[in-house]
């Protein structure tokens, strides 16, 4: 699927908690070559510093209204400058970009009775929302799993609701659900038989503790990754991380998190750093 | 419509718009945005003769108006560009530019070779200058007596234009220049990376794992352009490739004038992806508002006033 580039026009902006952010563009053919988990590059101002675009996941599309939305985390000078875009204002912007989630029509699954479980960290929320559409069209929301700081950090939890999915949280301050790790929920997990399958993004850290839950429970895992990212498009080779290959002679290689990625399965990451 | 067409060094190129290395992947990824078939020019990625990993991450910083990077030459080699990439280059009939780094002299040798036997490539970038990798790289492009061994090894190995591309990071650009000329060098590329530092102030460490990194983007560009400058001063007849920051058709102007034949988009890239279509329909506009007919009468144009 070839990306689009695009002056998007924004539709409407609203910090849903402190330094959270949702921003929605009316971009109809971008819109529809969207699938779940992909990521656009938006370019924040016309002047040369800041002087990269920012990478920022799709939080949800809507083919039909033509729509893409972001939910983003005000961190630094981009996403300061992308705040305080205005309804009616226009933004460069294309994608979209890397691989996204495997879906539930997707042949590389296991069989069995699936279970999709997201696994979110702080505004790592933000790719899973469009997934868990995609698994509650076919009659499995799932269930998901949030984790922060505070609970001020816990976003789109009314969305994934109204899917039907099962929202369980955790925060480090016990603000908000359970008083801790969001690892800590597999512990109580309604299974009920079925094969977990479990999406995750977040903090390395995390990724790198469900990664290991699954190893050691068998379950399937796929982890969204981040890196300094540049290009976007696999041309630069900035964002790289390690992956197992099995090519002569060498135990891994350099995939690139833009086009390889940025959704990986975990068990084909190396994880040592 | 003014005639675009300008000659690198040998390569017929029908605009002077091209590429730089590492900044345009092998070409097909910026296709979605690009119509390649409209550039001067394809500068590929750094290739070397055995594939390399690169270096670690982060490997990337950005800075005020440009950015360091460390990739340490990732490549599938150059048996792996041949076989995987080159072949979808071919049908766009648009000139290829293989870049090379060797970590000795005699893989320089080998590169030529092994480049002047494939068709479908139309000249030699030499890279003596990359900054992010430990062996060979910066020394070849900072000693005099070493840059003219490297493009010597890489003239005796082939008949097709050899571009040589230095590096900024050196005290007199014309003494370098001068030194590959007089050896063989067709024509010559700058610049190259400035070597940098970023620190990360709350980790109280450096931003990239190499700790040091390439700095481009329009921070570069007023020391670039002056580099070509000196270098078309001291060597006028030498076709240069500029490049440094250019990221407008404005900035391409300056550099032509300077003393470029040809230019190259890098970081620009980035920044916008159809940068190269945007600053060639740009370099159009201006020869046409300018009634310039010839663009070739520009280069140097600075110069005689
Ligand atoms: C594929 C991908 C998808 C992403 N999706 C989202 C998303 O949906 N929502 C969201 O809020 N953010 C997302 N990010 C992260 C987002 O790109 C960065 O937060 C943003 O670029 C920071 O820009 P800035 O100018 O505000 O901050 P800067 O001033 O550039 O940096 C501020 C701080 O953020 C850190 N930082 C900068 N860039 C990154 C990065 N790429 N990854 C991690 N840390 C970084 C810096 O080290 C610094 O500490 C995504 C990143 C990637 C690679
Ligand atoms: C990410 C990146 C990778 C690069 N890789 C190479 C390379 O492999 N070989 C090379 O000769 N130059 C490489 N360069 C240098 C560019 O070709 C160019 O000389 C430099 O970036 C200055 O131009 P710019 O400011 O327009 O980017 C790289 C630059 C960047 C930003």
């Amino acid at each position: 699927m070839q990306p689009i580039l695009y002056h998007a026009t924004v539709l409407e902006q609203e910090e849903l908690k402190p330094a959270i952010f949702r921003i929605r563009f009316m971009a109809p053919e971008l819109a529809r070559l969207c699938q779940p988990g992909q990521f656009i590059q938006v370019r924040v101002n016309a002047m040369v510093d800041p002087l990269l675009p920012r990478p920022i996941s799709i939080h949800d599309f809507d083919s039909e209204a033509g729509t893409v939305t972001l939910l983003y985390h005000r961190v630094g000078k981009g996403t300061a400058i992308l705040a305080q875009c205005q309804p009616g204002e226009q933004v460069m912007i294309w994608g979209p970009l890397g691989r996204g989630w495997t879906l539930p029509e997707a042949q590389d699954l296991p069989a069995g009775d699936l279970l999709p479980i997201y696994v979110a960290g702080g505004i790592g929320v933000a790719p899973l929302l469009s997934l868990a559409k995609a698994w509650s069209k076919v009659g499995k929301p799932g269930i998901l799993l949030c984790g922060g700081r505070c609970e001020e950090q816990l976003v789109a939890l009314e969305e994934f609701q109204a899917l039907g999915v099962d929202v369980d949280l955790a925060t480090e301050d016990g603000s908000a659900g359970h008083c801790g790790r969001v690892t800590a929920l597999f512990d109580h997990l309604p299974l009920l038989g079925k094969m977990p399958l479990l999406y995750t993004c977040g903090p390395k850290g995390m990724l790198k503790a469900i990664h290991e839950l699954a190893l050691q429970k068998g379950w399937p895992c796929q982890v969204s990754l981040e890196e300094r990212m540049c290009c976007g498009l696999g041309a630069c080779l900035s964002c790289v991380c390690k992956r197992e290959a099995s090519q002569e002679g060498k135990t891994w290689t350099h995939a690139k998190v833009c086009t390889d990625g940025p959704v990986f399965w975990s068990k084909e990451v190396i994880w040592d750093d | 419509m003014t005639d675009l067409k300008v000659n690198l060094g040998g390569l017929a190129m029908q605009n002077p718009v091209t590429t730089a290395s590492g900044t345009f992947g092998f070409g097909l990824e910026y296709a979605p945005f690009v119509d390649l078939r409209r550039l001067g020019a394809i500068v590929v990625k750094g290739t070397t003769l055995e594939p390399r990993e690169g270096n670690a991450t982060p490997r990337m910083a950005e800075t005020p108006a440009g950015m360091l990077n460390a990739i340490g030459l990732q490549n599938p080699g150059i048996d792996g560009f041949i076989k995987q990439h080159l072949p979808a280059l071919q049908p766009l009939g648009t000139p290829i530019i293989v870049n090379i780094s060797g970590n000795t002299l005699e893989e320089y040798g080998q590169l030529a070779a092994m480049i002047d036997a494939c068709e479908g490539i139309s000249a030699i970038e030499v890279n003596i200058s990359c900054p992010n990798v430990k062996q060979g790289g910066i020394q070849f492009g900072t000693v005099p007596t070493m840059a003219a061994d490297v493009t010597k090894m890489v003239r005796e190995h082939t008949k097709k234009p050899v571009i040589v591309k230095l590096s900024p990071n050196v005290t007199d650009i014309t003494e370098m220049a001068k030194a590959v000329v007089d050896v063989g060098a067709d024509a010559i590329a700058l610049i190259n990376t400035l070597l940098g530092m970023a620190i990360d102030t709350k980790q109280r460490k450096p931003q990239l794992a190499n700790i040091f990194g390439g700095l481009s983007g329009p921070a570069v560009k007023p020391v670039a352009l002056r580099m070509v400058y000196q270098v078309h001063r001291a060597l006028p007849a030498v076709p240069i490739l500029g490049m440094g920051g250019i990221t407008t058709a404005e900035d391409a102007i300056e550099f032509i004038m300077a003393g470029a034949t040809a230019i190259a988009v890098g970081t620009a890239n980035f920044v916008n992806p159809k940068a190269t279509i945007d600053i060639l329909e740009g370099i159009e506009a201006f020869c046409l508002q300018e009634g310039i007919n010839t663009l070739q009468d520009l280069v140097g144009a600075a110069h005689s006033s």
